[in-house]
């Protein structure tokens, strides 16, 4: 380990950003501005020098990587959630050298294997998504320019979905028979696989709609195998899971179905899938009726959400909309008032007040966050 | 630079060791005996590997080590050059049984389109 490592485990420790445990501890330390404003500073720093190949051969034999993931996590609760591809270097350098310590020790910490395997599909995406985002920035915006990059950075994306897929079917299906420290550990790993390749699939479907119009047919059409060939697969291997773990897990995966349903009805040939059926799933994923725990409901937004724009794109499903819009209203006061809440409340009374929504700022705000 | 399995990697090395006691790998001048229910294994291999040889050692290695193994003994054999002569001078394997392994081992791979390209 360099001084420089000592340095940030003993910062780490010092400043109760770690607890006993070696995981990340509450927010506290959060709430004190100049601790906040140090992690920021030694995760970018740390970040800028991992970028410098020199810095890596020479560290990654000795790096503490536990650390360093550590530091990258708690540089994300204080970063916006579209601006984690900025730790994208942290978290990979640690992976990297936990990988070639492990190497030469003849024994690896699989959890945390898995742990960095989740954190930088979070990081890949983010940071391809922002990469896209740069593009839309030119002026005047150049559309061929936004649509080259929009088919790398979906092509990039699904690639990493689908090793996240069989990442999860590797725990999920045959976690028994790999050397897990507990039960528990296991399945927190394929807990948090699950969400993200959930909410990975939303973010690119809420992205797709933002950038088809700018695609030529051969790029849809390439883009339309893409995402069918990932998504069916994200759906059919999720399932038996996400039905039975959880409340949360089950709203999630039946609001796949109807986000699916509806993007593949409006914007492929799905035009065999009738506005009731498609009804019928978003009504199911707002589970109305149900007693849920707040966040729980929180987890409904989305689909009330998507609920109350589909009718509003279906005249004849003027009735149906009254009750859409009193159900979302219902849901938004029961709902806990965590991550994305504000986004889900502006974006909702948008559509109840008949006011237009930017598909930019939609995508934006709810690629990343559940 | 640092060898990094991808998920498939860790799926497919996972469904070909699975009930295995032994994995001949000729590319890497190894072969791997386990000892599943303790997650170790025990890896005879050619003392003299070509890098090539050693990057497809050290690709298997890695991924054993991710999946959760551990290596109890390593056993640098002197005076081979490959699997085969591995197999023949240290487990008096004959020419045939060589053969009749070397066939098993690929009809037993658990199919990956990589291995198609």
């Amino acid at each position: 380990m360099s001084s420089t490592d000592g340095d940030l485990a003993d910062f780490l420790i010092g400043h109760n950003i770690i607890d006993d445990r070696n995981g990340l501890a509450n927010f506290d330390w959060a709430q004190d501005e100049n601790i906040g404003n140090e992690v920021y500073r030694r995760g970018l720093a740390l970040s800028m020098n991992i970028l410098n190949e020199e810095y890596r051969n020479d560290n990654e034999a000795s790096a503490d990587f536990k650390s360093i993931k550590l530091l990258a996590i708690a540089c994300l609760q204080l970063l916006p959630k579209h601006e984690a591809h900025l730790m994208d270097p942290l978290f990979r350098f640690a992976h990297s050298a936990f990988v070639n310590q492990s190497s030469h020790a003849g024994v690896a910490d699989i959890e945390f294997d898995h742990q960095c395997r989740n954190l930088l599909l979070q990081t890949e995406l983010c940071q391809s998504y922002n990469a896209l985002r740069s593009s839309m920035n030119e002026t005047p915006p150049m559309e061929e320019l936004i649509a080259g990059v929009f088919m790398i950075h979906a092509k990039t994306c699904f690639d990493r979905i689908s090793d996240s897929i069989t990442g999860f079917r590797l725990l999920y299906e045959h976690g028994e028979k790999m050397n897990f420290q507990s039960s528990e550990s296991k399945d927190d790993l394929i807990f948090e696989k699950a969400l993200q390749i959930s909410q990975s699939i939303r973010g690119m479907i809420l992205q797709i709609e933002t950038v088809l119009p700018l695609l030529q047919s051969d790029q849809i059409k390439e883009i339309l195998e893409m995402a069918q060939t990932t998504i069916t697969s994200a759906l059919e291997n999720l399932h038996p899971y996400m039905i039975e773990k959880n409340s949360l897990t089950f709203i999630l995966q039946q609001t796949s179905f109807a986000q699916v349903g509806m993007f593949f009805r409006k914007f492929f040939d799905g035009s065999n899938l009738g506005i009731n059926s498609v009804m019928d799933q978003l009504n199911r994923a707002c589970l109305d009726g149900e007693v849920l725990e707040p966040q729980d409901k929180y987890a409904t937004l989305f689909a009330q959400f998507l609920r109350l724009r589909f009718c509003q794109q279906h005249p004849e499903l003027e009735q149906e909309e009254t009750n859409a819009i009193h159900q979302s209203q219902k849901a938004l006061e029961e709902a806990m008032k965590m991550r994305s809440y504000n986004s889900y409340d502006d974006f909702l009374n948008r559509l109840i007040n008949n006011e237009p929504i930017n598909s930019i700022q939609l995508s934006d705000e709810l690629s990343f966050s559940i | 630079m640092t060898y990094i399995p991808t998920a498939q990697d860790l799926y497919w090395t996972l469904q070909n060791i699975d009930q295995k006691k032994s994995w001949g790998i000729p590319s890497a001048g190894s072969i791997y005996f386990f000892d599943h229910s303790n997650y170790r294994f025990k890896v005879y291999t050619v003392a003299e590997k070509s890098e090539k040889a050693m990057n497809f050692f050290t690709g298997t290695y890695t991924n054993l080590l991710l999946l959760g193994y551990t290596e109890s003994s390593r056993i640098l054999c002197p005076g081979v050059k490959s699997t085969k002569e591995l197999l023949v001078n240290f487990f008096q394997y004959s020419d045939d049984e060589v053969e009749r392994a070397y066939v098993k081992g690929i009809e037993m791979r658990p199919e990956d389109p990589r291995f198609d390209e």
